[in-house]
């Protein structure tokens, strides 16, 4: 593994049972991303670009291969193990926000921080600057049922680097947000691209966002087609 | 940190806690009422019993054995001293036995007629007015059950024919000059009560008594004679023995209260946890281990039982306080049909039955909180995540 590389990822084959059956979603993958980068994989529906971003954070395994992430061999690595790596040095935005329906976006935003043990001083601190970062100081201590699409996502990448995780897995961040929304959420991404060394990697096939991406890697029927340098 | 995710993820989930409390705490409810009830029932049908015929105790004749009419007519003497004494004294009640029929409207019908000192306060009987009514007869007095059974009310007069102690039958006119209201099925249901001084004119059985009930308190006398002692620890004893036959019953019942409660917790807890599948694929998304979302959702289980608690104490509290107080009425009479239930019925919440049921509903609300949670929390984080259903 090179010494700058976040993620390497080598024959990496990912299959899915179906019925009796199996149905390949990844096949022989061989892929390194560089810490700071700003990745897309980007392909059609159902191409495997979200299946190998699950993947890569630790969320689903792979059939055969290797994976290492921030120095740490994914294969065989215990549920614990995986969750302790999220934890710590991971950071995810869905494409639904996927935020918690009862907390406000403060409390949201203080959720990995809490796993992560943070005493509450600097937790009010670090979300703060974190509500800051995407723009959302008046709606601190609104429910996600009274933000927009676009508040909800800010608020789900605040919550995603928060903590200051080496990476950040993006699934189709945009795919529910209008145009006007999704240059703003991209700049905000880039932005913290920029400012706190984070990398992130974004599974999307929303052609508004390509502009943002520094290296896109296209997937077409779980195979990489092309990795090209944007 | 778990505790404290879990009170924030309760306090922010405002209706679905409510309503997950709600149903938590009316099982509690109903259970404690319920046994509640039923403990009132049988500490009622006790203290009746030792109130209008044990008191504190008795002294029978050696040959009596209530359970044994056709002994009725041997088994009565005079007093011994110190019983006798007692008597004088205040402090216990002299009743003579016998058997007798009474020919209500035409028809006949055995009885039990009980001879007791009219004046006595030992039991709690309305027997004054035995002593007050002069005019008559052979005063009576009977039960609210035995008037309804005779058909015959206050100033009806019917004709009594007993046994005496010579072996001869003699027979007379009986008006009933009262009729009490008591929920002792025991003295109500066959009995006549007449004055003890007539009774042992008619019956030939001058200062004879069968036995004799004494004060609540009294010491046991050192020279009873023959006769033998009998403590409230025996007299109840049948009682005792039907509350034993009747615990399976009584568990049974519990059981059945608390399946329900727990199934109506089960399907609460179920469907909030269920409900709540992409909350957990967040929380392992954002690094929570699969033992600690059990362990969160079943904190959550247990904060749930606290607050029904809380919930149980505060307005389901006044309602146990104002039922222990001032009773529940009930529907109808039970004496006739041979149950000593209260008119109001007052129930026993005991502190046994409030710790073994908040025990048992806790246990009951963290199992049901930790297996759902513990079968959601085995799923792939990307199932969870997409809000897949629970096989």
């Amino acid at each position: 593994m090179e010494k700058n590389a976040v993620i390497s990822i080598k024959n990496l084959v990912k299959k899915f049972s179906v019925g009796d059956g199996h149905f390949t979603a990844l096949k022989d993958i061989n892929l390194t991303l560089n810490k700071g980068e700003f990745t897309g994989l980007v392909g059609p529906s159902g191409s495997g670009k979200t299946t190998l971003l699950n993947i890569i954070g630790g969320l689903d395994s792979a059939s055969k291969g290797s994976v290492n992430v921030l120095q740490h061999s994914m294969d065989n690595t215990t549920h614990n193990e995986r969750a302790r790596l999220r934890r710590k040095y991971m950071g995810f935005i869905f494409q639904s926000y996927n935020l918690l329906p009862v907390y406000t976006v403060f409390e949201n935003i203080e959720l990995p921080l809490i796993l992560n043990k943070i005493v509450h001083s600097d937790r009010k601190r670090i979300v703060d600057q974190a509500i800051e970062w995407v723009g959302l100081e008046d709606k601190r201590d609104s429910k996600p049922n009274k933000l927009s699409g676009g508040e909800c996502q800010r608020t789900a990448i605040a919550r995603a680097i928060v903590h200051q995780p080496a990476m950040v897995m993006a699934d189709e961040p945009t795919a529910n947000l209008d145009a006007e929304n999704s240059h703003n959420i991209m700049k905000i991404l880039v932005n913290l691209n920029e400012e706190i060394e984070t990398s992130f990697v974004f599974a999307t096939h929303d052609e508004k966002i390509m502009g943002y991406l520094k290296r896109i890697i296209r997937l077409e029927d779980g195979k990489i087609v092309k990795d090209e340098i944007n | 940190m778990l505790f404290k995710i879990a009170f924030k993820n309760l306090l922010g989930a405002r209706l679905r806690t409510f309503l997950n409390i709600f149903v938590t705490s009316i099982s509690f409810f109903m259970i404690i009422f319920m046994t509640g009830m039923y403990d009132g029932m049988r500490q009622h049908a006790k203290q009746v019993t030792i109130d209008t015929e044990i008191a504190g105790g008795a002294y029978w004749h050696p040959m009596y054995d209530p359970m044994d009419p056709i002994i009725f007519e041997d088994s009565h003497s005079i007093l011994p001293q110190e019983i006798d004494a007692l008597i004088k004294r205040k402090k216990a009640v002299p009743i003579l036995v016998s058997q007798a029929a009474i020919y209500p409207n035409g028809r006949i019908m055995p009885v039990i007629m009980k001879g007791i000192d009219p004046n006595q306060n030992i039991l709690n009987m309305p027997t004054k007015i035995l002593g007050e009514s002069m005019d008559v007869n052979i005063p009576v007095l009977i039960g609210k059950g035995m008037a309804n059974i005779i058909k015959l009310d206050v100033g009806d007069a019917f004709t009594i024919r007993w046994l005496d102690s010579g072996g001869t039958y003699d027979a007379d006119e009986g008006t009933i000059v009262k009729i009490m209201d008591t929920e002792n099925f025991k003295l109500d249901m066959g009995h006549i009560w007449i004055p003890i001084e007539k009774a042992q004119r008619m019956l030939v059985m001058e200062n004879e008594v069968t036995y004799v009930a004494y004060e609540k308190g009294l010491e046991k006398i050192h020279s009873p004679g023959d006769w033998i002692h009998r403590d409230v620890d025996y007299l109840i004893q049948d009682i005792e023995a039907a509350i034993e036959a009747d615990k399976p019953g009584n568990q049974i019942m519990f059981a059945i209260l608390l399946s329900l409660s727990a199934m109506g917790i089960f399907n609460a807890q179920v469907l909030s946890i269920f409900k709540r599948g992409k909350e957990i694929g967040t929380l392992m998304a954002l690094g929570m281990t699969r033992s600690k979302v059990v362990r969160l959702f079943t904190i959550e289980g247990g904060i749930n039982a606290v607050l029904a608690s809380a919930l149980t104490a505060f307005p389901f509290g006044i309602i146990f306080w104002w039922t222990a107080k001032h009773g529940i009425p009930m529907p109808m009479d039970y004496t006739e049909m041979g149950f000593m239930i209260a008119k109001q019925l007052i129930p026993i919440y005991s502190l046994g039955l409030i710790i073994t049921t908040t025990i048992l509903v806790f246990t009951i609300v963290i199992i049901v909180s930790y297996l759902p949670s513990r079968r959601i929390a085995k799923m792939k984080p990307t199932d969870a995540l997409r809000g897949k259903n629970v096989a």
